[in-house]
C-alpha cells in the first residue's frame, strides 16, 4: 500500500493550522451546522452527496465499502452495536 | 434468524446468530485462542511475553505476526492514529487489568507514552522495536475475531463482540442511542467512551488513547458507529474518526464510509450515512 509518511508533530501541526485541534467547542458547533445544512432534502441532494464522496475518496484508503441500509420500523433489531 | 447463542470472552459478550453446535464451538474456540495469544491480562499470553522480552527482536507466532502486520498497516490507513504500541500509555492512564476489576484510585494517573508505531519492524516473524515499547493490539484483535468467527458459518448469520459486528444475509442493527440500520454484509463497530472508563486522581481516564499525547483523547465525541466491508474495517475507521474529532465525518465521508457520532450537545451523521442508511433510523426503536 503507497503511504506518505508523516510525522505526529507534523500532523498535530497541521491541524492545529487548519483550527482543527482536538476538543476546539467553536469548531465542533460549526461541523453541527454544517452537517444539518447539509442534510438531504431530496433524492437529487443525497445523490450529490453520494458523489461528491465518492469522488474524494483515495484509491489507497484501504477500507471496503458498506453494504448497510435503512431498517424500517417493523423490523427489530437483532443485535446492538455498542462503545466497546 | 433461527438461532442466537452468547458466552464471553475478551472481556465483553459475544452474541451469535445462525450457528449450529459445532459452528458455535469452533466460533468459542477461536475467541479463546485469541485471548490467550494477545490478552493483555493473561501473564502467560504471547503478548505479554513479548512485552516482557528486553531483546531488539524476537520471533512471535504466524498468528501474532499476521495480526500485528495488520495493526501496522491499520496505523498507515489512519495517520497513525490507530497505533499499536500503546501499552505503556494504556497502563499510565490505569488500565492495567481486566475491565471488570478496575476501579476508580486516588492515585495520578501516569504521564503517558505517546505512540512509536513508526519504530516498529515485523519482517517475516520477527519483531523488532525499541526499548520499553509494549504493544497492544486490541486496535484490531477483537474486530479480527468477529470476522474470522463469521467464515466459521457456513450460512446467514452474525457475530457479535462487545459491540462490534460482522454479518453476511442481513441483520438489523440496533445502534447506541436510538435507531437501528440494516447490515447486508460486513461490519458495523462503535468506538467511545461511555462504557469503558474510571477515574485516577479525580480524572475521568478512557482506553482510547490520543498517540499524539500518549493520554486518553479528548476528543468532542462520545461515540462514533462506522459501518464498512468488514468488521475490522469498521473498527479502525471508527477509532480514528472518533479521535480526529471534528474532522471525523468528513475523513469517513473522503473513504466513503457511513459514521455517526454523538456528542453531549447532540448527534451528527456524515453524507454517506445519510446517503446509504438516510435519516428516518431514529423512528426505529434499538
Amino acid at each position: 500500500m503507497a503511504t506518505v509518511p508523516i510525522s505526529i508533530a507534523r500532523r498535530r501541526a497541521l491541524l492545529a493550522k487548519r483550527g482543527l485541534l482536538f476538543g476546539s467547542a467553536a469548531a465542533f458547533v460549526a461541523t453541527i451546522a454544517l452537517a444539518r445544512s447539509n442534510h438531504p432534502a431530496s433524492a437529487a441532494a443525497t445523490s450529490a452527496a453520494r458523489s461528491s464522496s465518492q469522488s474524494t475518496a483515495p484509491a489507497t484508503s484501504g477500507f471496503g465499502p458498506a453494504d448497510v441500509g435503512p431498517a424500517t420500523a417493523s423490523e427489530t433489531p437483532s443485535v446492538s452495536t455498542g462503545a466497546s | 434468524m433461527t438461532s442466537v447463542d452468547r458466552f464471553t470472552a475478551m472481556g465483553c459478550e459475544v452474541v451469535v446468530g445462525g450457528a449450529g453446535e459445532a459452528e458455535l464451538a469452533a466460533i468459542r474456540g477461536l475467541f479463546e485462542a485469541r485471548e490467550q495469544v494477545f490478552s493483555r491480562f493473561r501473564p502467560d499470553s504471547e503478548l505479554n511475553r513479548v512485552n516482557r522480552s528486553s531483546a531488539p527482536s524476537i520471533a512471535v507466532s504466524a498468528l501474532f505476526a499476521e495480526t500485528l502486520a495488520d495493526a501496522l498497516r491499520a496505523s498507515a490507513q489512519t495517520l497513525r492514529l490507530v497505533d499499536p504500541t500503546l501499552g505503556v500509555a494504556l497502563e499510565d492512564a490505569g488500565y492495567d487489568r481486566d475491565f471488570a476489576l478496575l476501579r476508580s484510585e486516588h492515585r495520578p494517573p501516569g504521564p503517558g507514552a505517546p505512540g512509536r508505531g513508526s519504530s516498529v519492524r515485523l519482517r517475516g516473524r520477527i519483531l523488532s522495536r525499541p526499548a520499553g515499547v509494549k504493544l497492544d493490539l486490541g486496535g484490531v484483535v477483537k474486530a479480527r475475531a468477529v470476522d474470522d468467527a463469521l467464515r466459521l458459518l457456513d450460512g446467514p448469520g452474525f457475530v457479535a463482540a462487545g459491540g462490534d459486528i460482522a454479518a453476511r444475509g442481513g441483520v438489523v442493527v440496533g445502534l447506541p442511542g436510538g435507531g437501528a440500520l440494516n447490515l447486508r454484509h460486513g461490519g458495523v463497530a462503535t468506538s467511545g467512551t461511555t462504557r469503558r472508563r474510571w477515574r485516577r486522581g479525580g480524572r475521568l481516564q478512557h482506553h482510547l488513547i490520543d498517540p499524539v499525547t500518549g493520554q486518553p483523547s479528548e476528543s468532542i465525541w462520545t461515540l462514533v458507529t462506522v459501518a464498512a466491508a468488514c468488521c475490522r474495517d469498521a473498527d479502525v475507521a471508527a477509532k480514528a474518526a472518533f479521535l480526529l474529532g471534528v474532522d471525523g465525518p468528513a475523513w469517513l465521508d473522503e473513504r466513503d464510509l457511513p459514521g455517526r457520532f454523538s456528542s453531549p450537545a447532540g448527534e451528527v451523521t456524515n453524507r454517506t450515512w445519510r446517503a446509504l442508511v438516510g435519516a428516518q433510523e431514529a423512528a426505529v426503536g434499538a
